[in-house]
């Protein structure tokens, strides 16, 4: 074990002196670092989440930036970065012939974990994950970020478990960019962002379109916010929007308080949604609890069932796009979308109050996260409690 | 998210090739380049403005255009003086703008507006902006492009085919890094700052080139809406309006 400060002053000296496998142990202060990975299979630790603190003075690029293999990232309070809260980029990693990694098999960063987290106020993303497999991001908080709390994106499978997080006050709470294949959204909670939870499909990233992603079990409340960050494309008002994705489970969910939708199905770009199944969900207090946007009358497979709704667009989803025998919609639906409001600075925002450490973090050995993560069985998740 | 910068050039000018002066490179930018061109609009709407000098082709018939002028990134409002070498009827000498306005002197004018009953000394027109028509307002959606409250996604620009280091460079006493952003777009980054010093991009065929320094910085006070003598272009007879479109 390496010990932050008695052995090396800094985290990153700790860190470049550090042998694959070992467990780095950092003792509560603040540390001004921006902090580069680049050993593989390393595991860092704070002491106490809340008082140990990287604090990026609005000046530094990111708080952790990971560009190897196995990486886990443990126990910190990561904020007022000009970019991200941690980073895990396969963006400089080379596969085999030279190029560029892009998120897929031999050709990205395998195996990350950032677990007890709190990220705030960083300048883009508070976690991000990007060309990267076999992640697990659990009982991470993130607010006050300009885009996304935490994104994942450009993967394909990213084989990636997103659980037990909290992301309020932000732009976005959950934002995924082509990130396709085993990548579980559940148990968490998306509260207070301009837009709650968004799998989508865009071609300004590699791998597109968006697909199979699993949405279970998360709480998604009003996702309203105009006091939250603005984002610079301006979407408003979504708890679970489905931007073009395709066979994405978006379920058991409960989605309320949404002047706008509560679960959208939509295109994005010159992309459109394909065989996503919208189900079980409860949703109330919404502008429209459910809303599919498309031009196809059959409703390109996409299909709504069980849910506890009250409104919809098309009317009567349930029936016209049916998860079995629909009767579709004999036209195409479409809804207005709500103007963004101007938002405040990010570096505004309140910072979180305390958030629960890491149990055992002083003395428990290191975990490697250099193999896919243990995922979610669908059917063992349940609608949650609202707050 | 997208480099937005680059996004808005190419929406503008519909750019593809750079102005062609740089040499080619394989060299991959490195972790602080791309940090660097992350932060470069946002550090641009940090400034909250800048003195500014543009030089670009003036459209499909050829000559070039200048503005030289200053912009506030912050109240999204600019004032240039400028110069075009195209033959033109009634060309703009002088322009000032904000997000949903143009309003332009063309001396060249007056007298007709005169003698449709306007009393003005040196008028100021003004008019809805329109991008998609009008050359001097594709070059100032550019100037205003190079501001944003949000920062760029450096792992975006690494991947981004082109996205290379070019070269160092000195310009204007300054030392810089040339750093390409996608194949199009060429930025002169000051290496103690990090700050943009030029910019420079152009259309596939290079007719549409465009270069632009960014001079002093800071904020700026600009008045958007030049009330005196302003004239709005909906009061003007066809024929002035004409000669308003055929003009840079």
């Amino acid at each position: 074990m390496i010990r932050v400060p008695s052995d090396f002053s800094s985290i990153q000296s700790a860190v470049d002196s550090a042998r694959s496998g070992d467990l780095i142990l950092v003792a509560p202060g603040t540390y001004h670092e921006a902090v580069v990975v680049e050993t593989s299979r390393l595991t860092i630790r704070g002491e106490d989440r809340n008082d140990v603190i990287l604090d990026g003075r609005d000046d530094l690029p990111n708080g952790f930036e990971v560009t190897v293999d196995g990486v886990a990232i443990e126990n910190f309070t990561v904020h007022s970065y000009r970019q991200n809260g941690v980073l895990i980029s396969g963006a400089y990693a080379r596969s085999s012939d030279g190029s560029v990694a892009v998120g897929t098999p031999g050709n990205s960063i395998s195996g990350y974990r950032v677990s007890y987290v709190t990220a705030y106020n960083n300048g883009l993303y508070g976690v991000y994950a990007f060309a990267a497999q076999n992640g697990l991001i659990e009982n991470v908080y993130a607010s006050g970020h300009p885009d996304s709390g935490v994104y994942v994106g450009q993967c394909k499978p990213c084989n990636t478990v997103v659980r037990h997080v909290t992301a309020e006050n932000n732009a976005i709470g959950y934002f995924g960019t082509n990130s396709s294949g085993n990548i579980w959204i559940v148990q968490s909670v998306f509260v207070g962002n301009r837009l709650g939870v968004a799998p989508n499909s865009q071609s300004t990233e590699k791998l597109a379109p968006q697909e199979d992603a699993v949405i279970a079990g998360n709480l998604v409340a009003d996702n309203d916010n105009p006091n939250a960050p603005e984002i610079r494309q301006g979407f408003f008002s979504g708890g679970i929007v489905v931007g073009a994705g395709t066979r994405n489970t978006v379920v058991r969910n409960r989605v309320t308080g949404h002047s706008w939708a509560g679960i959208a199905v939509m295109p994005m770009n010159a992309y459109r949604p394909e065989n996503n199944t919208v189900k079980e969900n409860v949703l109330s207090a919404n502008g429209i609890d459910l809303v599919y946007i498309g031009v196809d009358k059959d409703g390109d497979g996409n299909c709504f069932a069980e849910n506890v709704f009250e409104s919809s667009v098309p009317d009567r989803i349930e029936t016209l796009l049916a998860c079995s025998a629909p009767t579709g919609m004999g036209g195409p639906s479409d809804v207005e979308m709500e103007q963004a409001p101007r938002g405040p600075d990010y570096r505004e925002i309140a910072p979180p109050p305390r958030q629960t450490t890491m149990p055992g973090a002083a003395t428990l050995p290191r975990t490697l996260a250099d193999a896919a993560p243990e995922f979610p069985v669908l059917e063992s998740i349940e609608v949650p409690d609202g707050r | 998210m997208v480099g937005r910068n680059l996004g808005l050039l190419m929406l503008v000018m519909g750019l593809v090739a750079c102005g062609g002066e740089s040499k080619s490179t394989t060299e991959p930018l490195t972790r602080e380049q791309a940090n660097v061109m992350a932060d470069l609009v946002y550090r641009n709407y940090e400034s909250g403005g800048a003195d500014f000098a543009l030089s670009a082709t003036a459209g499909s018939s050829g000559g070039t255009i200048t503005l030289t002028g200053e912009v506030d990134w912050v109240n999204k409002r600019g004032h240039a003086m400028v110069m075009s070498s195209a033959l033109a009827p009634a060309p703009v000498t002088e322009v000032w703008w904000n997000e949903v306005k143009v309003f332009e002197r063309r001396p060249a004018l007056d007298e007709m507006i005169r003698s449709v009953g306007l009393v003005v000394s040196s008028a100021v027109i003004g008019r809805p902006v329109d991008t998609e028509h009008r050359r001097i307002d594709q070059l100032i959606a550019i100037i205003m492009g190079l501001s944003a409250t949000q920062r760029d996604n450096a792992e975006l620009i690494v991947q981004a085919d082109g996205s290379a280091f070019v070269r160092t460079d000195r310009l204007r006493e300054i030392d810089v890094e040339v750093l390409r952003y996608g194949q199009y777009t060429l930025y002169w980054v000051d290496m103690s700052t990090g700050e943009m010093v030029r910019v420079e991009g152009s259309d596939e065929t290079g007719q549409f080139g465009v270069v632009i320094d960014i001079l002093s910085r800071g904020p700026r006070e600009i008045v958007s809406d030049p009330s005196l003598s302003m004239i709005d272009v909906f009061d003007l007879p066809p024929n002035i309006t004409d000669l308003m479109s055929t003009s840079p």
